[in-house]
């Protein structure tokens, strides 16, 4: 074969594909992705659902969706994570479902239905970046399963002041009061997300990243229960360069990380599979760890990297801090003020 | 070796280990919770407890609530004499009150049956993502 007819072959293969990528004929870009929005919302909508609970203050409505035929859902945490009287509505059917874990910590519920059911493919909200376009489709207020469609704006540990933890997708999707617990979609209609609150006048929201839910769905299948885990680590910002790497400020001593042999002073570059940019990005990765699970942390002392072995435990229970201070004031010349001041100063 | 509770350095390291654990977010989420119901039930007292206590505080302690109570007993029955006797006096001669509103606005009762049934719950969505970390950051 010439090279000249295979030059003409790529040439025309290439052609080819990228027209694929532009509208078909005639059809403008916003038509186009109403016919995406259009695919998704009809291939999908059956799987995402109305959950109404009651609660103390009376009953609630919020959006979920199913994860696998076997009738699990994805909620969110106000929805089904410390309510009764749990109901699924999808079309004329109504079907009363139990939670399996609640998890505050994250904002999630997991509930589950005695159906079979159809479900949403886990995508990977890894795969996102700033400008991808996504879809929500839940139950706005007392209206039908409807899709909203809007673009990733981007991924932040940090909003009005507080720290979140993992790092939630903002989305510029506009959102009503009863879609909590919907998920956010990608072009392929696979769950990237679950929608857990909206910014400024529900004009933009923050989802979870579905990595988050499945986590806490791993603990569940493992533990029968979320299990976060705890290394007692203390990081701030190095003083040598404040925009790179955290700088390990403490270390508590007989602890996971105290272990695995970290020590103040180390930078901390990484956690399991998280590279770690910044203090911030400690918020994200440490949300994933487990307790029993080890996990690999990549540090950097005197100028190498190394890796050191920790595993981590369970969150500790807080200490009884009354009983400390009566232990102390049983005791004179030991004043529990003073000891309290030169602990934490 | 126990952590000896008249070392100083052991109470250091056990208080320095309480720096690092915190409640969950569950445990402020429901101090809130518990801190808005004890509001609304203050709030939103009886009237005639609020009344109680304001003609209580006026009289001056609790040494008049007992007099306050007979006086508004007897009050309420003066009232509830006056009623029957009024109603009476309805009857008598005079279409009842009761039928010719019905009958001036037929929609009320009907109105009322509406908003019954068409009660709605609250659709929600979280105001704001899970969050309570402050720096330094711990973990």
């Amino acid at each position: 074969m010439s090279r000249l007819s295979v030059f003409s072959g790529a040439i025309l293969a290439a052609f080819c594909l990228s027209s694929l990528a532009w509208p078909a004929r005639g059809e403008s870009v916003f038509e186009a992705i109403s016919r995406e929005v259009q695919v998704v919302y009809a291939q999908h909508q059956s799987a995402i659902v109305r959950i109404q609970a009651e609660d103390e203050h009376g009953r609630l409505s919020g959006s979920g969706f199913y994860i696998d035929p076997n009738g699990t859902i994805f909620t969110s945490y106000t929805i089904g994570g410390d309510t009764r009287n749990i109901v699924v509505c999808s079309g004329d059917s109504k079907l009363p479902a139990e939670r399996l874990v609640g998890d505050a910590r994250s904002g999630i519920a997991i509930l589950k239905v005695k159906a079979r059911t159809p479900f949403l493919v886990i995508g990977k909200s890894a795969d996102l970046s700033v400008a991808s376009p996504v879809i929500v489709i839940g139950y706005p207020m007392d209206l039908p399963a409807t899709p909203t469609f809007g673009a990733v704006g981007g991924f932040d540990v940090k909003y009005l002041g507080r720290y979140l933890s993992p790092a939630y997708i903002r989305a510029n999707v506009p959102v009503e009061r009863g879609e909590g617990g919907a998920p956010l979609l990608n072009l392929k209609g696979e769950a990237v997300g679950i929608l857990i609150s909206p910014r400024e006048n529900g004009t933009g929201c923050f989802a979870l990243p579905i990595e988050a839910a499945e986590k806490v769905h791993a603990d569940f299948l493992r533990f029968g229960e979320a299990r976060p885990g705890w290394l007692g680590i203390t990081v701030g910002k190095a003083p040598r360069d404040e925009e790179g790497p955290p700088e390990v400020r403490e270390v508590i001593p007989d602890s996971p990380a105290a272990k695995s042999g970290l020590q103040k002073g180390d930078l901390l570059l990484g956690i399991g599979e998280k590279r770690i940019h910044s203090p911030e990005d400690v918020l994200d990765a440490s949300f994933y760890l487990t307790a029993g699970d080890e996990v690999p942390l990549l540090v950097s002392r005197d100028g190498k990297e190394t890796t050191l072995q920790a595993r981590a435990v369970g969150i500790p229970a807080p200490l009884d801090a009354l009983r400390i201070l009566k232990d102390f004031a049983a005791h004179p010349g030991v004043s529990p003020v003073e000891t309290i001041w030169k602990v934490n100063k | 070796m126990p952590p000896d509770k008249d070392n100083p350095d052991d109470i250091s390291k056990l208080l320095r280990l309480k720096r690092f654990e915190q409640p969950g977010p569950e445990y402020f989420e429901g101090f809130l919770r518990d801190f808005h119901r004890r509001q609304r039930e203050e709030v939103l007292r009886p009237l005639w407890r609020i009344a109680l206590d304001r003609a209580g505080a006026f009289f001056g302690g609790d040494i008049h609530r007992e007099i306050i109570g007979y006086g508004t007993a007897a009050a309420a029955a003066v009232v509830l004499f006056l009623g029957v006797v009024n109603f009476e006096s309805v009857e008598s001669g005079k279409q009842p009150v009761a039928a010719a509103s019905a009958e001036k606005s037929p929609d009320t009762r009907t109105a009322s049956a509406n908003m019954l049934r068409t009660e709605q719950p609250r659709y929600v969505i979280d105001t704001r993502p899970v969050s309570y970390h402050e720096p330094p950051f711990s973990f």
